[in-house]
């Protein structure tokens, strides 16, 4: 009925939804002002409270008071020290102090340091009220314990110095145990108990210091050992690392909340208002709407984002006084390119929830659990030590988030850059698709159709056929339990995790999903045995496939440890698996179990919704990305093309299966062969000649596929092909 | 434009229309027709299907099985074109409420893919035929009811259609803005459009409608002319040939 959206009638819905959206001023609040106001106030803010009482404790003189009989020289020192003023107490109760057996650390002291005479005077010990009362012997009783409570309560004090002198007996000098009693949930008391503390070290090593001379020693005596830290970390790179954290969960929050405003705006607040059904109305077809209305959403969170950027580093940059925070523009260019598929997929989904309520309100509930669930990879990011692996790049949100953290620090391997984006777009683009499906959806627009109805009702009435949602539904499954799967069962080692995964995950997984609706499943799996001509076909192009496309692994060309990796893995690593096993588990298993979810299923959904070239072109896309690396993107997604083509050419799953299970045999014989480091260069460069000869074999199959009459359609199809 | 309209047929031809949810059918086997030049009242209690009914006509709402004809267009075949013919108006399809009746109108209009000087031109003489000039440049979230529905009824007019399908376009307005909803409507008719609406104020149907459609649980319990509906029921009126004919529970003489 309708070829292409006509980009003119997009773009005045575009322009009219921004221009509405703009004139609330909730949105331009949200998205424009509250970035440019936010962060500097926050920041003031900061400054005033955290920062004043960082500052203001630190000017302030900490009142002390010293009990028990300590040296008077000691006396001297402190009331000579910088902030630190020495009350007199006349109401201090009598502080008898149990005796002290001091004898253990001085038999221990005895044994690990030889130097006669015992060189330190001063047992310093930090006693905390709040713990007081297991602390002996100050305060040893109730009474004093409440006395000097209220004392550092009251303010009257901030700290408290208890000393008793001992003879030391065996060098004939005194010494002095020093208690210093605080409060740690009052900062000026702790303050007051540190500076106390450090200025007792200061005159402990001055007495030390004396003592030594008079034995004729120096004091490098005893400082057998200097310590000194260096950090290596640049100060920028350490004022990066504490923003680490704290910079992608902003963002990526922000992202969220900017797209949601807008998306339920122009979805369920149109319909609460009465103009999606007048936009209905007129001659403009629902992809064009759909589409000019996506865009508005994303320019809008765009927007917001680029104001939070803009914003936040000017605050931190200029406003927080950390000038040599350099958040270099290329840096902040990549952040922004990784945040940008991200704002088209958050956009994509939330109109696709949001169009489901009939109000603004219902659907911020709507949308409510996907913001929890949006904020959990933001939050991640708090751990420490979370680093993007090729897996957690496919995890949208995640993978965003983890990058932007780790590249505030240190630069990121550019393959996980390009696949956390190329992995956010494909999600987008998917997401779009669907909400455009959505939007199609009558029950949907005019609210008879609960989301939770349309969306999560598995009934198998609903789903006579699989279709694109349920394929790609499916495929998420997968993903996520083939990565649990391998996480599960690394330890056991490939030659367990394999088969595992692929028999449970891949071949199990479809199977009862087709189970549980009832579907045909020789039909949804094309079940069809093929003629000998095919066979012939699929022998041709399974052997030869991985030469005529080996230049497209060179597109990206991946660095050596990729390629020796790989190997390895071909070869199931450090193992003398026999050539049979091999080829059972790399080639063989896969090619059956990948085929029947991929070839299979998931195609048979696409090829339901979409026209064959797009479903062939999706499913391979898929593949590829299931793979989880850059490098091996291409040449699988290539791989996936072919055996889609077949399949859906053939109608029979077994040429694919085939297919699959010679190409992967090829590369498990080629690895064990040519697996040393010497022959490395001979895989990454195939002379000419030899790739034009398999080229020329493959499209010997791929013809004799094309010249072979199509098998008809599996299942109905809902678009005609 | 209206050339290629002369030679389709100008009207409406629903056939057999039938519409389901799930196992609910809400319209049933419904056909009739509407000529140019011609009102007719679609008049049924609440739940009726009388708003699925005008749905599906205005083509924002599928058929389960039947057949539409606007224009000469098959809506299941030429929708987009069927849409051009139709100026559709319901409780349901409101203007943009921080853009002006202005704004609204060349916005819906350039969604019909005209050039934009000519919208311009139209909204403005729409603007001075429905005398808006006074709120022509304000949101509509700030206009009164009544002109609020005047700015509708320019929106539905600014891509000058052949068909209008008006759902309850007078309920919760006053006398006057009712009044002027009215003369609107026969001015329309007397210019040749072809008009469907459905509303509950039997005094309108009586004093606007060619020919009326009484439905009920989806399906035409009667049709004719308000005179003949009358005299079939030997009612005083349309309200009494109303409730003669849908069946209800009298509110009074039960009270025992």
């Amino acid at each position: 009925m309708m070829s292409l959206p006509r980009r003119r009638i997009v773009w005045h819905v575009f322009r009219t939804e921004v221009l509405n959206v703009m004139r609330d001023r909730v949105t331009l609040f949200f998205s424009v002002a509250l970035p440019f106001l936010m962060w500097p106030l926050l920041a003031a803010l900061m400054t005033q409270t955290v920062v004043g009482h960082f500052l203001r404790l630190e000017e302030a003189v900490s009142s002390v008071a010293v009990l028990g009989e300590p040296p008077e020289a000691l006396r001297t020192y402190l009331q000579e020290t910088e902030k630190l003023m020495l009350i007199q107490l006349d109401d201090a109760p009598a502080w008898e102090l149990e005796p002290i057996d001091n004898t253990l650390t001085s038999k221990a002291d005895a044994v690990t340091n030889p130097i006669e005479p015992k060189p330190s005077p001063l047992t310093s010990d930090v006693a905390n009220t709040e713990t007081a009362s297991e602390i002996t012997p100050p305060p040893a009783d109730a009474k004093q314990r409440e006395w000097a409570e209220h004392l550092i309560g009251e303010e009257k004090i901030n700290a408290l110095v208890i000393s008793h002198p001992h003879i030391d007996s065996e060098n004939g000098v005194t010494n002095y145990d020093a208690w210093i009693v605080y409060d740690s949930t009052d900062s000026s008391s702790t303050k007051a108990a540190s500076r106390l503390k450090e200025t007792l070290n200061n005159w402990q090593q001055q007495v030390v210091e004396t003592r030594l001379e008079a034995q004729g020693l120096a004091h490098s005596y005893i400082k057998p050992l200097n310590i000194t830290q260096k950090n290596l970390a640049s100060k920028e790179k350490q004022s990066r690392s504490s923003l680490g954290p704290l910079l992608p969960y902003i963002l990526v929050i922000m992202l969220l909340i900017s797209s949601f405003h807008p998306a339920i705006e122009m979805t369920a607040g149109e319909k609460e208002h009465g103009t999606l059904p007048t936009l209905l109305s007129t001659p403009a077809h629902y992809l064009e709407l759909v589409l000019g209305k996506y865009f508005a959403v994303v320019i809008i969170a765009v927007v917001s984002v680029a104001a939070n950027m803009v914003s936040l580093t000017g605050v931190l940059m200029f406003g927080l006084g950390q000038a040599d925070l350099n958040l270099s523009a290329t840096l902040l260019s990549v952040i922004f390119l990784i945040l940008l598929p991200l704002a088209f997929l958050f956009s994509a989904v939330a109109m696709a929830v949001a169009v489901f309520a009939n109000s603004y309100r219902e659907g911020q509930n709507l949308l409510s659990p996907l913001m929890i669930f949006g904020m959990l990879p933001a939050f991640t990011t708090l751990l420490p030590d979370l680093e993007l692996t090729p897996s957690l790049a496919l995890v949208p949100a995640f993978n965003a988030s983890i990058l932007i953290k780790q590249l505030l620090v240190e630069p990121v391997a550019p393959d996980l850059i390009a696949l956390t984006i190329l992995s956010n777009s494909l999600l987008a683009i998917l997401a779009l698709i669907f909400t455009t499906r959505v939007f199609a959806s009558e029950p949907v627009i005019f609210g008879s159709g609960g989301l939770l109805n349309t969306l999560l009702s598995f009934r198998r009435s609903s789903y006579p056929y699989p279709n694109a949602s349920l394929s790609l539904f499916l495929y998420v499954l997968l993903l996520v339990l083939a990565f649990y799967c391998s996480l599960g069962l690394t330890r056991f080692g490939l030659h367990i995790q394999v088969p595992i995964m692929q028999l449970t995950v891949f071949l199990g997984l479809p199977l009862l999903v087709s189970w549980y609706f009832h579907w045909p499943v020789a039909r949804i799996f094309r079940l069809r045995k093929p003629n000998w001509r095919m066979v012939l076909a699929a022998v041709l192009i399974g052997n030869t496939a991985w030469l005529a496309f080996s230049w497209t692994s060179q597109l990206i060309p991946p660095p050596p440890e990729f390629t020796q990796k790989m190997l390895e893995m071909l070869s199931l690593t450090n193992d003398d698996y026999s050539m049979f096993t091999l080829i059972v588990i790399i080639a063989v298993l896969p090619g059956i179990c990948e085929e029947f979810a991929f070839r299979g299923l998931i195609l048979s959904g696409f090829l339901r919704s979409f026209s064959p070239v797009w479903a062939i072109v999706f499913t391979a896309l898929c593949f590829g990305l299931a793979h989880m690396s850059l490098y091996r993107f291409i040449p699988t997604a290539v791989l996936g093309i072919m055996l889609g083509y077949v399949a859906w050419k053939t109608g029979s799953i077994w040429l694919p299966v085939l297919i699959h299970i010679l190409n992967n045999a090829n590369s498990v014989w080629v690895a064990h062969h040519f697996g040393g480091d010497a022959e490395m260069e001979q895989l990454t460069s195939v002379p000419v000649s030899i790739v034009l000869g398999a080229m020329i074999f493959c499209g010997a199959g791929l013809w004799l596929v094309y010249r072979e009459p199509r098998a008809g359609e599996a299942i109905p199809t809902q678009v005609p092909s | 434009m209206r050339m290629m309209d002369t030679l389709h047929a100008s009207g409406i031809v629903a056939q057999h229309l039938t519409k389901q949810y799930g196992d609910f059918t809400a319209v049933s086997d419904l056909s009739f027709t509407v000529n140019a030049g011609q009102i007719v009242g679609l008049l049924g209690p609440n739940g009726a299907g009388k708003t699925t009914t005008l749905r599906m006509l205005a083509g924002i709402m599928g058929l389960t099985t039947g057949r539409i004809e606007i224009c000469g267009y098959d809506i299941q075949q030429q929708l987009l074109a069927v849409r051009r013919h139709i100026g559709f108006l319901s409780g349901d399809t409101q203007l943009y409420r921080r853009l002006s009746p202005r704004e609204n109108m060349l916005y819906f209009g350039l969604l019909h893919d005209l050039p934009r000087k000519e919208v311009k031109q139209h909204s403005q003489a729409l603007i001075e035929r429905f005398e808006m000039q006074a709120f022509a440049d304000r949101p509509v979230e700030k206009l009164s009811s009544g002109q609020k529905q005047r700015a509708n009824i320019a929106r539905v007019l600014i891509h000058d259609p052949q068909v209008l399908i008006l759902d309850e376009i007078t309920a919760s307005l006053d006398i006057i803005s009712s009044q002027f909803i009215m003369d609107f409507l026969r001015d329309s008719r007397a210019r040749g459009h072809c008009i469907l609406f459905s509303t509950h104020i039997m005094s309108e149907a009586e004093y606007l409608c060619d020919d009326i459609l009484l439905i009920y649980q989806g399906a035409i319990l009667d049709r004719g002319t308000p005179d003949e509906l009358i005299t079939r029921t030997q009612s005083r009126n349309l309200t009494e040939a109303f409730l003669s004919r849908v069946p209800h529970v009298a509110t009074t003489g039960t009270a025992l």
